[in-house]
Formats: C-alpha cells, sequence, structure tokens
C-alpha cells in the first residue's frame, strides 16, 4: 500500500484499505488503498466513471463498500459517524443545496448541525460569506444563485465549522478563472495550516498547481498515489522544454523535428513546446539551441521542466492498456 | 480563518432537533402544503355554510334526520377530514423523496447526524407541521362553529377528537413517508396513497354491499384496511353524535366499532411503514455512483 506522511501526525487522518465496491457487474472500486496525514491536499485524478466520487461518497459514508474499510482520524466512521464527520467538511460535485434557504440560513443550519457553540455563528457565518465573495447575496434565496455562486457556498459550508479533513469533489468546476485562482490559493493556505485536503478534479491545471500530493484512479484501480514531484518523475523522466522564439516558429519548429531526442512537439503562438526524451545527454538545451538558430529564429526565452501533469496522467492511462480513452479534461 | 476550537451542544437529541427544524422550514416552503392548508381551513368555515343549509332543511321538515346545531363542530371537522389526510401525504410523500430529487440528501447525510439521526428529525419535523395543522383547523372550527351557530357542546370530546385526528392521519402519512424512502419518487409517493385514500373507502362499501346482500361476515375484510384505522377520529365520537351533527359515513358508520381496535390497527400500518422506511434509509447507499 502506497503511504503519505504528514508533517508530524501519529495517527493519519485518512486510511483505506482495500476497498471494494460493485455496481451489479461494474466493479467501481478494485481494492483501492491509500493513507493520507496531515497537512496533505491530495489531488484525485481519474476520467469520468473511473471510481473518484464513488471513493469519495464511501469515504464520506454516503456508500458502503462491499468489502474493506475506511479510518478517519483512526476511527471507524460507520460506527463513530457524529463523533467524526464534525471534524469533516465535505463539498459534493456541483453541489445541490437546499434552495428554499438564503445563503446565511443554510450556513446557519451547517454550522449547528457541526456543533458550532451558537455564540460563534453569527460572526463565523459573515467570515465565511465574506469569504467565499458572497456577502452581498446572504440573504437571496438559494433557488437564486448562479451556479458559480452555489459553487462557492459549496466551499463555505465545508469549512465553516474549521474541519481537519476538508474532502472536495470538483471545488472549482463552473467557477470563473479569477474565482479558480482565488480557491486554489485557498486551499492551498489551509493545507499549510494543517488541515488534510481530499479534492477530486478532472481539471489538471487545478491539481498541478494546488495538490502536494496526487492519486489516479482510473477503472476502479488505483494506478498511482504519492507525492506530485516523485509522481511526475516515477510516470516519466522526460524533461519538457519552452522555447518563445523571434521569427517563424513553424520553421523552428521543423528543424527541432529533425532532433534525435524530440519526442513530442507542438506551437502555440511564439512558444515551442518540446518534449525531450529521458535518455537524451545534458546538451539537449544547446542542441535545441542551435537548432534554432540555424532555422533563423532568435531565442527569446527558454524554460525547462520535467514533464507536466498533464503528460503524466495521460501516460498512467496509456500504461494501463486502455489507449481508446482519453483523460477527462 | 480561525482556527477556534469547538464547544456547545453536540447531543444527539440536539441533532434531531436541527434537522426538525430543517424539516419545518422545508415544508412550508412548498406552496403545495400552504395551498393545501388554505384548502383545510376554507372546507372547514365553508361546511358551515353546508351545515346551516341542513338545518334550513331540517327546520322546514325536509330532512328527517334531526339535526342539532350545537354540534355544528363535528360536522364542520369531519369535512376536511380528506383534504387533512391528503396534506398529511404530501407531508410525508416528499420528506425524502424530495432529497433525492433534488439532490441535497448527499449534503444532508455527509453532515454530523446519523441516518437515524436525520430520520428521526425530518419525521419529527414533518410530525410537528402536521399536529399544527390539525390543531389549528380544528380551533378554527370550534371558533366558527360559535360564530355561526351559537355556543357548543360536547367540547369536551375535542381533545380526543384532536388525539384521534392526529393518530388516525399517521397511517397515510407514515405510508407516504414510506413511500418517499423506497421509491425516492415524490410522484409516485403522494400518488399512490392518496389514490388508496380514494379507492378504499369505495372497497369497503362494496364489502359491505356484499356483507348486507349476502349475508356473509365480509365486514373484517374492510376493518384490515388502512382507511379504517385512519378514520379513528370518528369512533371515538358516540354514533348517537355523529348522527345528530350529520357525520354521515356510510362505510364508516357501518364499520363503526371498537375504538381501541381501530388504534392498535393504526398501530400496526404505523410501525410498519415507519420499519420498512427505516431499514431503507439504514441499509441502503444515499447515492449511487
Amino acid at each position: 500500500m502506497a503511504e503519505i506522511d504528514g508533517d508530524d501526525s501519529a495517527t493519519p487522518v485518512l486510511v483505506v484499505r482495500d476497498l471494494r465496491k460493485r455496481y451489479g457487474r461494474i466493479e467501481a472500486l478494485k481494492g483501492v488503498s491509500l493513507e493520507v496525514g496531515r497537512g496533505v491536499l491530495l489531488g484525485l485524478l481519474g476520467p469520468n466513471g473511473s471510481g473518484k466520487s464513488t471513493l469519495i461518497r464511501t469515504i464520506m459514508n454516503l456508500q458502503t463498500p462491499d468489502s474493506g474499510y475506511i479510518r478517519i482520524f483512526g476511527r471507524d466512521p460507520r460506527k463513530e459517524h457524529s463523533t467524526i464527520y464534525r471534524r469533516v467538511g465535505y463539498m459534493p460535485e456541483l453541489p445541490n443545496l437546499p434552495d428554499f434557504m438564503t445563503g446565511r440560513q443554510f450556513l446557519e443550519f451547517v454550522a449547528r448541525v457541526n456543533g458550532v457553540p451558537s455564540g460563534e455563528i453569527g460572526g463565523r457565518v459573515r467570515e465565511m460569506l465574506e469569504l467565499v465573495g458572497l456577502s452581498d447575496a446572504a440573504d437571496r434565496r438559494i433557488g437564486k444563485y448562479s451556479k458559480g455562486m452555489v459553487q462557492r457556498l459549496g466551499v463555505a459550508q465545508a469549512l465553516i465549522h474549521d474541519p481537519d479533513l476538508v474532502v472536495l469533489d470538483e471545488p472549482t468546476l463552473g467557477m470563473d478563472p479569477e474565482g479558480r485562482v482565488f480557491f486554489r490559493e485557498l486551499f492551498r493556505d489551509l493545507a499549510r495550516g494543517g488541515k488534510t485536503i481530499l479534492m477530486s478534479s478532472h481539471l489538471l491545471e487545478d491539481v498541478e498547481k494546488t495538490a502536494s500530493h496526487l492519486a489516479i484512479i482510473y477503472r476502479g484501480d488505483l494506478l498511482f498515489f504519492g507525492e506530485i514531484g516523485r509522481a511526475l518523475s516515477l510516470i516519466s523522466g522526460d524533461h519538457v522544454v519552452r522555447v518563445e522564439v523571434d521569427g517563424d516558429p513553424s520553421r523552428a519548429a521543423e528543424a527541432l523535428r529533425g532532433l534525435g531526442f524530440v519526442r513530442d512537439l507542438s506551437v502555440d503562438g511564439s512558444w515551442i513546446k518540446i518534449v525531450v526524451s529521458r535518455d537524451a545527454g545534458s546538451g539537449f538545451r544547446r542542441e535545441i539551441s542551435e537548432a534554432i538558430y540555424r532555422s533563423g529564429c532568435l531565442i527569446l526565452a527558454m524554460e525547462t521542466t520535467t514533464v507536466d501533469l498533464e503528460q503524466a496522467y495521460i501516460k498512467s492511462l496509456r500504461d494501463c492498456g486502455d489507449r481508446s480513452r482519453g483523460p477527462a479534461t | 480563518m480561525s482556527m477556534r476550537p469547538m464547544a456547545g451542544g453536540f447531543s444527539p437529541l440536539w441533532r434531531i432537533w436541527i434537522v426538525a427544524e430543517y424539516e419545518i422550514q422545508r415544508s412550508l416552503a412548498k406552496k403545495k402544503i400552504i395551498v393545501g392548508i388554505i384548502l383545510a381551513l376554507g372546507a372547514s368555515i365553508g361546511s358551515g355554510y353546508l351545515f346551516s343549509y341542513a338545518i334550513g332543511l331540517y327546520e322546514a321538515g325536509r330532512l328527517p334526520i334531526p339535526v342539532d346545531r350545537s354540534l355544528a363542530w363535528i360536522f364542520m371537522f369531519s369535512i376536511p377530514s380528506f383534504i387533512l389526510a391528503s396534506l398529511g401525504v404530501l407531508l410525508g410523500g416528499g420528506m425524502f423523496s424530495e432529497e433525492y430529487e433534488k439532490r441535497t440528501a448527499e449534503i444532508l447525510f455527509s453532515k454530523p447526524p446519523t441516518r437515524t439521526e436525520v430520520f428521526v428529525g425530518k419525521i419529527l419535523g414533518g410530525l410537528m407541521i402536521y399536529v399544527a395543522i390539525i390543531t389549528i383547523t380544528l380551533a378554527t372550527v370550534i371558533v366558527a362553529s360559535h360564530v355561526f351557530f351559537g355556543a357548543q357542546s360536547m367540547l369536551s370530546l375535542a381533545p380526543t377528537v384532536l388525539a384521534a385526528s392526529i393518530y388516525g392521519n399517521m397511517v397515510f402519512f407514515t405510508m407516504a413517508l414510506m413511500f418517499s424512502q423506497l421509491t425516492r419518487n415524490t410522484l409516485i409517493s403522494s400518488v399512490v396513497p392518496i389514490s388508496l385514500l380514494v379507492i378504499m373507502p369505495i372497497i369497503q362499501a362494496v364489502i359491505i354491499f356484499l356483507e348486507r346482500t349476502t349475508g356473509e361476515d365480509l365486514a373484517w375484510i374492510a376493518r384490515i384496511l388502512p382507511t379504517w384505522s385512519s378514520d379513528l377520529q370518528i369512533y371515538v365520537i358516540p354514533r348517537e353524535l355523529l348522527v345528530r351533527s350529520l357525520v354521515l359515513f356510510p362505510t364508516t358508520s357501518f364499520l363503526y366499532g371498537d375504538p381501541v381496535l381501530a388504534a392498535f390497527s393504526a398501530t400496526g400500518y404505523i410501525m410498519a411503514f415507519v420499519s420498512a422506511a427505516y431499514i431503507d434509509i439504514a441499509l441502503r447507499d444515499v447515492t449511487r455512483g
């Protein structure tokens, strides 16, 4: 079983062991095991129907596994539901919130049901409304909210009781780019503050820019589980070189294709993205520069990174033997 | 964000109460419930005109049954009984299914209240509204009958009638909430019990007719139908008062029997319906896929 160690916690926040779940003939989870420590922001990736939501809902005690078990804070959530879920915040995918309540009423309800002391509820609700930018719409019925506003309120209700574990299913879905950046930063801050966050997303960028750890699930199997950096280096040792050129980028691209270590190449405006094989020697940057100069272009900027998450993700799925299905985007 | 420690009340009873409050707010936000309440009150007051017309007929010698104007409240409370029963069905019928249909169940069941607490809290909330509606209807009837027909008699029976009405109506309320959880479909869980409310008295009437024409003992069949026990409020009123207040229910008047037996029958139905719903909510996945 793969393992993630948090900063200093002896008891893992979340343990999932050999979890199996079947819907008729479909095996939604095929013995998933993982262990998550404190302060970890785990990004859960997988295409639609891969088992992400089943895993999350089983963790949230909304579904019962056929076999295997879950421990949250070292306890069995099926036996100690109230004690455990008081310390857990959950936001489902595209949350449907009670449309007969106003945003404020709903947050008050969630705060009360989570045992927040009555003297603190008003302040906590105001704080959350302000945090997610819904102060002006606080007394409007949720039924009148836009999709993005419901999403924001969904995040607020997951955080209002200051939980130790936050489970978010596609939290930035339907948000504008500004909102996505804001919430990514917020989740990172929460993890830095010691909270454990499990966040599923089909937006690879969200996971790449937010998560400290990665789990890739596909057809009920956990394909990868570990730190993002380790994920990338294990899944592929390839490098990605991005070059901004002054001149005709298509000519530069043509010249680059002649280099033996170039595995893939794409042009986006004046930028050229080159995937370099892990077998390339240390001089690949020099060879790239020379090829570009030979094509009559000038190099304005050059960045080298290891392979990005999207490529790692695609590769892990391909390695799984199914080339017919691409990643969820 | 602050990291303040939490304290304060967090007992199962507290959680049940919060869910009950949620259910009350949810139910009162539904237009069909508000319309039902208005209809029930309107029917009770409107029945006063019917009773007044019957008195006129009696005084003109065109009605052979003696009508007692001091028992108007019994008549006026009996008229909206179908509406009250239907209101119970509407309250129970949407109780769980609407949470699944609107996908709010995922939020509700992921919070600290256990499934048992959510189950009890929602029933408690729905029941509190239902009891309030029936009580307000009876209170309105008593006031209106005083206003229209003068001083009313036998009001000492009112608390028993109220309790019997609430308990009897719980048969269809719990039947609806059972369907609501089992089918997770509001339309089915409302239409099926209301259809039974309409059809079963007809079946009872047919059975009684057959019994009277064939001479065979068939009343027991009518007595095992849930509509028999749900008419409990009728059985706690002495038969002669029912006649003098013009509460003429051909089937139930023939089936008029032991209110204790009816209460037992109602208890059996209520327990069966609630148990079926509870087992389903406890064992079945809240979401699928």
